[in-house]
């Protein structure tokens, strides 16, 4: 095992394969910067290059990329308030209200370091866990999905912020949003409108984009100034974020651990661990009025989570070919070209590829972070720059990532539409993450609630992993109601103490 | 050069050529082809059409440039749909779904917005079977286990209704009277096929093909869990993992059922026999209809091809154009009392 650990980072470093790595890092870079232009297309285009590969080579091309994009897209998050891929969008959420006073530096400098951190908890947790990956994925069936899916649904007050009522209706509106396309049992087409492009549902990125880009853009556009609105001298403290990164260790660890898990379990992806380790930032934190406005806690869960789940992810993947996500579909994709069987033999008879791709994720973030911070100071100078100039370019690639979910006009139809209802929501004071939150939970929920019935009727309730998530998904509901109660009593006590002693 | 001649040599500058005038190469030159993927990348579909985007500009006369765009939607209903009425048909536009599609447009379903007898095919890559397997432990050895009043009820998983998975078990329940119960809803073939891992259902229905190429762990070797109980079609595929297996038209002559329930699974199995295929839309020039035909015949043949599916472990059985033409056209022609009864069955 040792000696496949070895070997696997030689590998990464032999020739062509290093090279190949910065190849796709390169590109990764630049798909990961631009908003709406994700991995998965970005990886569609370089398939092909990978025909004459060897294993380890295309590996590295192709991991180089789908690693850094995850980093890179926290950047579009937080600088311009779109989401540069569809797993950093709950970067938003801290990161571009940071940037807006000011503090894009620090922003960037958290959710780089948080995402360095994450990505090699998160790979060696891949690493250690090989052993025991097979029974533990195993052990998840669609009553485990259900289960998961709800307990996703219970972090929806917590992403509501102040107005929990709001959250709540934003959330259902996302879950009735996901049912537009054929129901996964009967084919029944549901508000498709006689279309055929919707019936395999909403677009998540048209969505997404048209969701947070459009009312940023129209922000920018009514304000007339830069994206930053207070004008620091320095550019907010690039170290202050990568030392707020270890000020909070503990958060980033357990957040690390959310990534993981989430990547490890098939079928689910990043786009629901960001929203769960932000709930949890917020929840475990005991002063949680900056959140929204532009706590740094906001910015290093996600940001460290959807780094976490990079290497995670792999592990569904290639031992039992469920990818969880676009691109690691296209990456399973890329496996059976290079003639390796998905399957649990993958993790015994090519562990030093395996390892390799460990070390890929872990290096290919290191250069990243780096390269960043170099140019941090030059990147969050974007912010300062007049909107006028800013506009049209950000329209442009917005819509142009939005064409691009399934190559259609219908998906920028679905784009504008999108932008419509989040600029009417961030008008009426309506959070936006339960919605997206509840977009990502339908389908998962819809599956497995069916299957789930079909398969156990009403036994399914009673299997242990599903009671033991049950009971978390209780008390992410209850216990911050249920604490907020003993403080309030424990307060009257003293109040009454204080009373008798007067 | 008096006035008149100036007008008259302007106007034949811009006097359009007859498309079937010019030569295929002359059309071709400069140009671009786009292969049109009903499916997101990544998928078998995806992988095909860049695995023969690779070698193919060769052997078209010009030597066009490929590429490959996907369009998913409706289980690849939309890119059948844009590229019989919304894409140009000059031949630069070829479109590429699942078989099942024919069969959708003879039951009449829902959104089908092409004529499958005017689509102008170009090949297929497989030529396989459906089947059905189910886990060693479920208590079913034999698929005679699961027929009739006294047979098991097997469950098995699938990932769509109307599609490979679905439509074997329910026709083989009408037909040869077998027990199976679908469990529908899963998100595609891998999630299909771990259920049955992890033992939440006992079996799943899929094509040889598939079985072959991206499950054999399953079938196997220290992992292997399951066992084939059933192919369509007439014949069995000289196969390991199909060795003692029965056929399914051939058990249900033995069985001695109807004219009907043969007919019905000759339809089923049509669809099977042809897949992966390519097209182009109606009325392109039958020059270029031609020569696009011979080029995914030399495709196929060629050793870069070969060797890519060799090491995906994809057996490449393809089909030229015209025999493709002919499955489809057969599948048309199913009579009509089978078809309503398909149609109640599968939909």
């Amino acid at each position: 095992m040792l000696e496949a650990f070895l070997s696997g980072l030689l590998d990464v470093f032999a020739y062509p394969t290093f090279v190949l790595m910065l190849l796709g890092i390169a590109a990764g870079f630049v798909v990961g910067i631009l908003p709406g232009i994700g991995s998965p297309g970005a990886m569609a285009i370089m398939l092909p290059f990978i025909f004459t590969m060897k294993p380890v080579e295309a590996v590295a091309f192709l991991l180089g990329m789908y690693a850094v994009t995850a980093t890179t897209g926290d950047i579009t998050s937080i600088l311009f308030g779109v989401p540069g891929e569809v797993v950093s969008t709950a970067t938003i959420i801290d990161g571009h209200p940071m940037a807006k006073h000011g503090e894009a530096g620090r922003a960037l400098g958290a959710a780089l370091m948080s995402s360095l951190v994450g990505a090699v908890i998160g790979a060696f947790t891949l690493a250690a866990a090989i052993p025991i990956v097979t029974p533990l994925v195993l052990s998840f069936k669609s009553p485990e999905f259900l289960a998961l899916g709800l307990l996703g649904i219970a972090f929806l007050a917590v992403l509501s912020g102040e107005s929990k009522l709001k959250g709540v209706l934003a959330g259902g509106m996302g879950l009735v949003l996901a049912m537009v396309g054929l129901d996964p049992q009967e084919n029944i087409e549901r508000y498709t409108f006689g279309l055929v492009g919707l019936w395999e549902g909403v677009g998540l990125v048209a969505a997404l984009v048209g969701l947070f880009a459009v009312p940023e853009i129209v922000d920018l556009w009514v304000k007339g100034t830069g994206i930053a609105e207070t004008q620091v001298g320095k550019l907010g403290g690039v170290w202050q974020g990568i030392k707020d990164t270890f000020i909070h260790l503990g958060l980033t660890f357990r957040c690390s651990m959310i990534g993981t898990f989430f990547g490890l379990v098939p079928g689910v992806s990043g786009a629901l661990s960001q929203w769960v380790s932000y709930g949890h930032a917020v929840q475990s934190a005991s002063d949680k009025s900056r959140f929204g406005k532009g706590d740094v806690r906001g910015v290093l869960g996600p940001g460290a989570a959807n780094n976490s789940g990079v290497g995670a992810a792999m592990i569904p993947t290639i031992a039992f070919g469920v990818p969880g996500s676009a691109t690691t579909a296209i990456l399973l994709g890329a496996f059976m070209i290079q003639g390796l069987q998905p399957g649990p033999k993958i993790l015994t008879e090519n562990l030093s590829l395996i390892f390799s791709m460990v070390w890929l994720i872990v290096v290919s973030n290191i250069i990243t972070v780096i390269v960043c911070l170099i140019f941090l100071n030059q990147l969050a100078k974007i912010t300062q720059i007049r909107g006028a100039l800013l506009i049209p370019a950000l329209l442009t690639l917005v819509f142009l990532g939005g064409y691009a979910d399934t190559n259609s006009y219908l998906a920028l139809a679905i784009t504008l539409a999108f932008g419509v209802v989040g600029l009417v929501m961030v008008h009426q004071g309506w959070p936006r993450p339960p919605m997206v939150l509840g977009l990502v939970l339908g389908p998962l929920i819809e599956r497995n609630l069916f299957i789930s019935y079909e398969v156990y009727r009403f036994g399914f309730l009673l299997r242990p992993i599903v009671l033991v998530i049950i009971a978390v998904a209780a008390a992410v509901l209850f216990l911050p109601n249920i604490q907020e109660m003993i403080a309030k009593r424990s307060a009257l006590k003293e109040g009454m103490v204080v009373a008798d002693e007067e | 050069m008096t006035k008149k001649w100036w007008v008259l040599t302007v106007a034949l500058a811009f006097f359009p050529v007859p498309a079937s005038g010019a030569s295929v190469e002359d059309f071709y030159k400069g140009k671009t082809i786009r292969i049109v993927v009903g499916f997101a990348p990544g998928g078998a579909i995806d992988t095909n059409a860049r695995l023969l985007q690779k070698v193919l500009s060769k052997y078209i006369p010009g030597g066009p440039n490929i590429v490959v765009e996907n369009k998913p939607g409706g289980g690849s209903m939309l890119a059948a749909n844009t590229v019989y009425n919304a894409e140009p048909r000059d031949g630069t536009v070829i479109g590429t779904f699942v078989s099942e599609l024919v069969l959708q447009q003879v039951l009449g379903a829902p959104g089908v917005r092409f004529d499958a007898a005017k689509y102008q095919w170009l090949s297929s890559t497989f030529d396989t079977a459906g089947m059905c397997a189910a886990r060693i432990d479920s208590g079913v050895a034999r698929i005679e286990d699961a027929i009739g009043d006294r047979g098991k009820e097997l469950v098995v998983s699938s990932f769509g209704k109307g599609g490979p998975s679905h439509i074997p078990p329910a026709v083989f329940n009408v037909t040869l009277g077998t027990k199976f119960k679908v469990v529908t809803g899963y998100e595609g073939g891998a999630a299909q096929r771990l259920a049955v891992k992890n033992k939440e259902v006992h079996g799943f229905c899929t094509t040889v093909q598939s079985i072959t190429s991206l499950a054999p762990d399953m079938f196997e070797g220290p992992t292997a869990c399951c066992k084939v109980l059933i192919v369509t079609g007439s014949d069995v595929e000289d196969h390991p993992f199909l060795k003692g297996v029965p056929a399914a038209e051939k058990l249900v002559e033995k069985l001695r059922k109807g004219k009907d329930d043969l007919a019905m699974l000759r339809a089923i199995q049509a669809a099977n026999r042809i897949s992966l295929p390519m097209a182009l839309g109606p009325e392109v020039p039958q020059d270029r209809l031609q020569a696009l035909r011979r080029a995914f015949e030399k495709a196929f043949a060629d050793p870069e091809v070969r060797k890519a599916a060799e090491k995906m472990k994809m057996d490449l059985s393809p089909k030229t154009g015209e025999e493709v033409s002919r499955v489809v056209q057969e599948l048309l022609g199913t009579p009509k009392p089978v078809l309503a009864r398909l149609k109640e069955v599968i939909q």
